[in-house]
């Protein structure tokens, strides 16, 4: 989901409507706009993911028409036939990145509001399509303070510039080390020996891509023709940012025209707004929504999402606007099929397949052990599969256990592999309480083995232990010894050595020929370091 | 009649000390204290423990109880002109106790010196009357003593003053209940009495109702697994198999094949937690093949993302973020249709942590595999779970994106006291990635967010309550 603000005075113009805020809330909640909050001027509201056509407020003002039937099909976009400049791409500058397009827009009016609105739909076009300016990176320019054709091509790294807010002349060097838009985004431009810069024809700087621009040729209310470019690594992603601007701009009321791009080996027409044209069978439709509408039926809905559809027979052919790129398959005009005729007015069907359903053998597993232990006086806890290396080695733990090269905090860096050191952890936070305290705690752990594709073994265990003035290895085997023999197990426990345990007061467990774990009296060392004043005893089982 | 008893018994007459228990009830004092923290425990008995400073007589000071303070002996030597010498052996004073005893005799007053010609004699003067020796006998006997005579003591060596600290019991009504329920007059129902058939004659003694109970701490189950085992019963009643999945997870089963394309933003280090060291493998390089290729150039009729897919990247090990992924590999065993699976299980993302997040959660959710399935059918399964999972009648449906299912879907449902509440998110898998894992029927995707619903369970709205370590919140106190 993006958040984005959008002016409901501007939005409700676009849409030739009166709502109420109750009625308009409704609407765009039903388009995947969701509004997060709404007051006399404001909308705050969060779009999801795949339609960043929506994240400016005339494209959320034609789709809101197309839904409330105000307009349908295709949104007019006057494109002036002839090139209104050239951009000339040179050689390094396209190894860097390889696709320019671009745009030209004239009798632009901004107001304050209106100014904002672009430059937010700029700056979450980078964020979203842009996949932060790596795919793709915008630039707006006011036209009048430059001379075309322009440039594309690397420079050297001492070439100066002003940048956007600063307002002394920066190296290209300067800019990436301590300008903070340089700063955030010089991975991008990392290792290069020389940079990507736009250049007007009088060796004017427009900006560094994909970095940041000149304040020379910055867009300000006052600007009336602007320049707009998209650099990027995707042609498909580039177009389709720059059709959602565009479409942008002419709903505003101004004139685009298109940029002739002239890589060295080919010369393209920018932008491309030619629809996409997909089609779907009617017969599709009604199977993947359980319905039975003609097609006629299907193509006036698509109309309503602003798709342009005739009904061919048994198919329906749709024009999709340029500015949509979220369609890789029919399924996507289903959809939208699905969308115009509202999810709400579906009626729901009662589920027809009959299948045999069952609790998994594992949870019984658990649920056997977990009511065996509670029986015998265990107090059951659960804890967080995220833990710290500190927590595993107070317990004197040998087992190995993963890390997380990305955690949030210290105190969530690692995975357990054991039970036992998060039940001493809840032990030493409990000291106050009234003893015994008696724990358990049955649950995943993650073990190490190479021998795993994943290389990370997913293991059910129980870990109870006992802690009070008389907890002994009798009273923990004890318990265990009844487990065993509800499941109808001989136990069988052999002396081993552990750091974990008082000498001589720990064991192997073997169950059915298969040693399943560790029992033992708690090392004292271990409790006076956690601040236990108290014995325990403790063991820990797989539940194969 | 056993030693608990016999101390409640004990305590019926009135608060005691602890070492005056002991001493009443022939048990060492370290029984005694122990027997009172377990009754205090069990709401037996309320147990005061203060520490006051107590004085107690030194060797000397015992001496003087006994036998009078050297300057009172002295002055009941003195008779007319006794000297010095005559009185001390009379007195039988030491030569230390001879000076103590005359310097004080002299003070109080008692004794008064006088010249005669040239040896001093000494003369009977007031009524002695032996106040050290009186005091000293009070402290020995443990009664206490003015602050100007313990002042006067301690100056003198005679007492000191000892730290002590003191244990006193009060039986509390449930105590006496207790007894009451012991004693034999109040008439325990016993064996014996079963035995040889007295229990006809006796009369058993009624309870005070108000105060029978004392604080018992029970073990019991964990309320949020248990609420999380509700809804397994109830997902299997409704014919829902459950299944499992590693929670160290490959991007591909978490993400790749889920079509998610390798620059999705879901993807980022922000979303996802990876692992140190390591990369794991699929085995299968058929199913590496098909879900490159609906990444690339699209499967099923689709364009595909467009980009070329790197078979490292889906490598990389990651924590669970999702446990569509735990569908993805079943769909990707060959299941049969019709089939309908569950799983609830933790996932962890990124997020910063306070009481309403956390970067552990549990997720609930399941498939349907059939042919003929449809987006109303899926509707049908969002409001049966609504009906039998939640509770609630009242339902609307959402648009909303995933990258996995299309058309996708949210729940929101109508609590009586919340409003529009979202309870979950569904959808169609998209064609691309069914054919990818070999799946050639549709196949309908549900998660339910159930963790919010937990909190009102167990009284709590902080979301780490759900993995409290509070030994005391988890006995329900």
């Amino acid at each position: 989901m993006v958040s984005i603000k959008l002016d409901k005075t501007l939005l409700l113009k676009a849409t030739g409507k009166k709502l109420s805020d109750d009625a308009l809330c409704a609407e765009l909640e039903q388009m995947k706009v969701e509004v997060e909050s709404i007051d006399d001027c404001v909308l705050s509201v969060d779009v999801t993911g795949d339609r960043p056509d929506l994240l400016g407020v005339n494209g959320v003002a034609r789709a809101l028409a197309g839904r409330l039937g105000v307009s349908k099909g295709i949104p007019a976009l006057p494109l002036a036939k002839k090139p209104a400049l050239q951009v000339i791409v040179e050689k390094d500058a396209r190894a860097i990145r390889p696709f320019v397009v671009g745009a030209v827009v004239e009798g632009v009016r901004f107001s304050d509001d209106s100014i904002a609105e672009i430059f937010q739909l700029q700056d979450k076009l980078d964020l979203t399509v842009g996949r932060k300016r790596k795919r793709v990176s915008i630039g707006l320019y006011d036209l009048d303070k430059l001379t075309p054709p322009f440039h594309f091509k690397a420079l050297p790294p001492s070439t100066s510039f002003t940048p956007l807010k600063s307002d002394k002349k920066m190296s290209l060097d300067e800019i990436l080390s301590e300008h903070p838009t340089g700063v955030e985004n010089a991975k991008l431009l990392a290792g290069r020996k020389n940079y990507p810069c736009l250049v007007d024809a009088a060796g004017e700087i427009l900006s560094l891509i994909p970095i940041i621009n000149n304040v020379a040729s910055a867009v300000t209310e006052k600007t009336t023709r602007i320049f707009i470019d998209h650099t990027g690594t995707e042609e498909y992603a580039c177009n389709s940012s720059l059709n959602i601007l565009c479409q942008e701009f002419a709903d505003a009321g101004a004139k685009v025209s298109s940029v002739e791009i002239v890589y060295p080996d080919k010369t393209v027409l920018t932008p491309d707004s030619t629809p996409h044209k997909l089609r779907v069978a009617v017969v599709e439709v009604n199977k993947a929504l359980g319905v039975s509408f003609t097609g006629k039926q299907v193509a006036d809905l698509l109309t309503r999402q602003r798709i342009n559809a005739t009904a061919q027979g048994d198919w329906v052919d749709a024009q999709i606007p340029a500015y949509r790129a979220d369609f890789l398959h029919p399924v996507d005009l289903i959809e939208e099929v699905a969308l115009a005729y509202g999810y709400n007015n579906f009626e729901p069907l009662k589920p027809t397949a009959y299948t045999v359903g069952s609790v998994s053998q594992a949870t019984m597993r658990e649920n056997f052990v977990r009511d065996f232990l509670v029986g015998a006086g265990f107090l059951e806890v659960n804890t967080y599969i995220t833990t710290n290396e500190a927590r595993i080695r107070a317990s004197r733990s040998q087992a190995a256990f993963a890390e997380i090269l990305n955690p949030v905090s210290e105190e969530y860096a690692a995975l357990r592999s054991e039970l036992l050191p998060n039940l001493l952890n809840v032990l030493s936070k409990n000291t106050h309480v009234p003893y015994p305290q008696n724990l358990f705690e049955a649950g995943e752990v993650i073990v190490p083995n190479d021998k795993l594709p994943e290389r990370m073994e997913t293991r059910l265990r129980a870990c109870a232990i006992a802690c009070h003035t008389s907890a002994s290895l009798t009273e923990v085997a004890s318990v265990l010894n009844e487990l065993a023999k509800r499941v109808n197990g001989k136990l069988f426990l052999k002396k081993i050595s552990s750091p974990q345990f008082i000498p001589g007061r720990s064991a192997e467990v073997n169950f059915g020929g298969k040693t399943v774990g560790i029992i033992g009296e708690i090392h004292p060392e271990i409790l006076s370091t956690l601040g236990i004043s108290m014995p325990a005893a403790a063991f820990e089982i797989d539940l194969p | 009649m056993n030693s608990e008893e016999r101390l409640l018994k004990e305590l019926v007459n009135g608060e005691c000390e602890a070492s005056a228990l002991a001493e009443a009830l022939k048990l060492p004092l370290d029984t005694v204290m122990s027997l009172l923290s377990r009754f205090e425990s069990e709401g037996f008995v309320s147990v005061k423990r203060e520490s006051c400073s107590r004085f107690e007589a030194t060797a000397e000071g015992a001496q003087y109880a006994e036998v009078g303070s050297p300057e009172y002996r002295l002055a009941m030597a003195v008779s007319d002109k006794t000297t010095l010498e005559d009185a001390t052996k009379k007195a039988r004073l030491s030569g230390a106790g001879q000076g103590i005893a005359l310097q004080w005799a002299i003070r109080n007053k008692w004794v008064t010196p006088r010249k005669d010609g040239a040896v001093t004699v000494f003369e009977k003067a007031g009524k002695p009357v032996d106040s050290v020796a009186e005091a000293l006998r009070k402290i020995i006997a443990g009664k206490t003593v003015s602050e100007k005579e313990s002042q006067l003591l301690a100056s003198r060596k005679l007492a000191v003053a000892r730290e002590e600290k003191t244990v006193t019991a009060v039986i509390t009504p449930a105590g006496k209940t207790f007894i009451g329920s012991h004693s034999q007059d109040s008439s325990q129902l016993t064996p014996q009495m079963l035995k040889d058939g007295s229990w006809s004659k006796a009369k058993f003694r009624e309870y005070d109702l108000s105060t029978i109970t004392a604080p018992l701490n029970v073990a019991r189950k964990h309320p949020y697994k248990e609420f999380l085992n509700r809804i397994r019963v109830e997902l299997a009643s409704m014919g829902f198999k459950e299944v499992h999945g590693p929670l160290v997870e490959l991007e591909f089963w978490n993400m790749d094949a889920l079509f998610m394309p390798q620059d999705h933003p879901a993807r980022e280090v922000h979303d996802v937690f990876k692992l140190k060291g390591g990369k794991g493998t699929v085995h299968d390089k058929k199913l590496v093949y098909g879900v490159k290729k609906a990444h690339e150039v699209g499967l099923a009729g689709s364009r595909g993302w467009r980009y070329e897919w790197d078979p490292e990247v889906a490598m990389q090990l990651v924590l669970r973020s999702q446990t569509t992924a735990v569908s993805a590999r079943q769909l990707a065993s060959g299941l049969e249709a019709p089939s309908r699976l569950f799983c609830i299980g933790r996932v962890f993302r990124p997020d910063e942590i306070d009481w309403k997040h956390f970067i552990e959660f549990n997720q609930c959710e399941g498939i349907v595999m059939d042919d003929g399935l449809s987006f109303r059918e899926l509707l049908g399964y969002l409001k049966t779970f609504a009906i039998n999972v939640f509770g609630v009648k009242e339902v609307k449906f959402i648009p909303h994106y995933y990258p996995f299912t299309e058309p996708s879907v949210d729940l929101a449902i109508k609590l009586p006291d919340r409003g529009w509440v979202e309870a979950g998110g569904a959808g169609m898998f998209r064609p691309e990635m069914l054919a990818a894992l070999g799946v050639d029927k549709p196949v309908l995707a549900w998660g339910l967010g159930i963790d919010r619903f937990a909190l009102s369970g167990i009284n709590t709205e902080d979301i780490r309550d759900l993995f409290s370590t509070n030994v005391e919140f988890l006995r329900g106190k």
